[in-house]
């Protein structure tokens, strides 16, 4: 695909805690997903073009990416997120940027 | 930007000058029911919360003319889930409609009782965008929350 032809995307830098401490990477991953999952719904996710692109377990930071036009509803998701299976959960967007590189 | 908070105490999460403690705001005030409404919407410079953001167009009219505003508040959308979010979100939406359309004020706050309910600049600003406000709606509600301090 050429590049002109590509959707554009934008990431988003986020810091998830569960429990006051960051979730391990299987458990980070499944928060993420089934929390934007239940936010947005199937045609949601896919209209959305949500990617988690990577996840430290150490620090709890994360890149997800979404579509350009998209980032504000991917935020506010990001900030409804409340609690996890009993536990406090947060997950604070730091910055977003168009590249990975410059977050 | 400022933010409206419950509890004392609180930090100041990013992007937040000051958290303003609502109690001590003195025309704060909390509807609890659809009877409240149109007396607590004559207050002169009321800030009005009404939980369940069921607004006729009457009231919105009686907040304009008092100069009022009506407080969306974060913590009503994170004490829901699902559906009833959803519902509740919508509810959002019709209520800053009907305020811009009878020219009242809007502020936008977290309301928070713990720190597990603050919010940062950038999501409150996000929770305005997703209830249609355009950019120059954003900087006016900014502008309403300051103007609460004084």
């Amino acid at each position: 695909m050429k590049p002109s032809e590509r959707f554009r995307r934008r990431y988003i830098l986020f810091v998830l805690t569960c429990g006051g401490a960051p979730p391990a990477h299987a458990q980070g991953k499944t928060i993420i997903h089934e929390h934007f999952l239940s936010f947005f719904g199937e045609l949601g996710v896919s209209t959305l073009a949500f990617k988690l692109v990577k996840y430290d377990e150490k620090t709890g930071r994360g890149v997800v990416r979404c579509g350009r036009e998209k980032v504000e509803q991917a935020i506010f998701c990001m900030a409804c997120l409340a609690d996890w299976k009993g536990e406090a959960a947060r997950m604070e967007p730091v910055s977003t940027s168009g590249t990975i590189s410059r977050l | 930007m400022y933010d409206i908070v419950m509890a004392k105490g609180l930090r100041c999460a990013k992007g937040i000058e000051e958290n303003l403690l609502a109690e001590s705001l003195k025309a704060f005030r909390q509807a609890k029911t659809h009877d409240d409404l149109e007396p607590l919407a004559k207050v002169k410079n009321v800030l009005l919360h009404f939980p369940q953001y069921e607004l006729d167009e009457g009231a919105c009219r009686q907040l304009a003319k008092s100069n009022g505003c009506l407080v969306f508040a974060f913590c009503d959308i994170l004490a829901e889930r699902g559906f009833r979010r959803g519902i509740l979100i919508s509810k959002m939406r019709l209520a800053a409609e009907s305020c811009r359309k009878a020219g009242c004020g809007y502020v936008f706050c977290t309301l928070a009782r713990g720190e597990h309910e603050l919010r940062t600049a950038r999501e409150l600003r996000s929770f305005m965008a997703i209830l249609g406000l355009s950019q120059h709606e954003i900087c006016f509600a900014q502008e309403k929350a300051k103007e609460a301090k004084k």
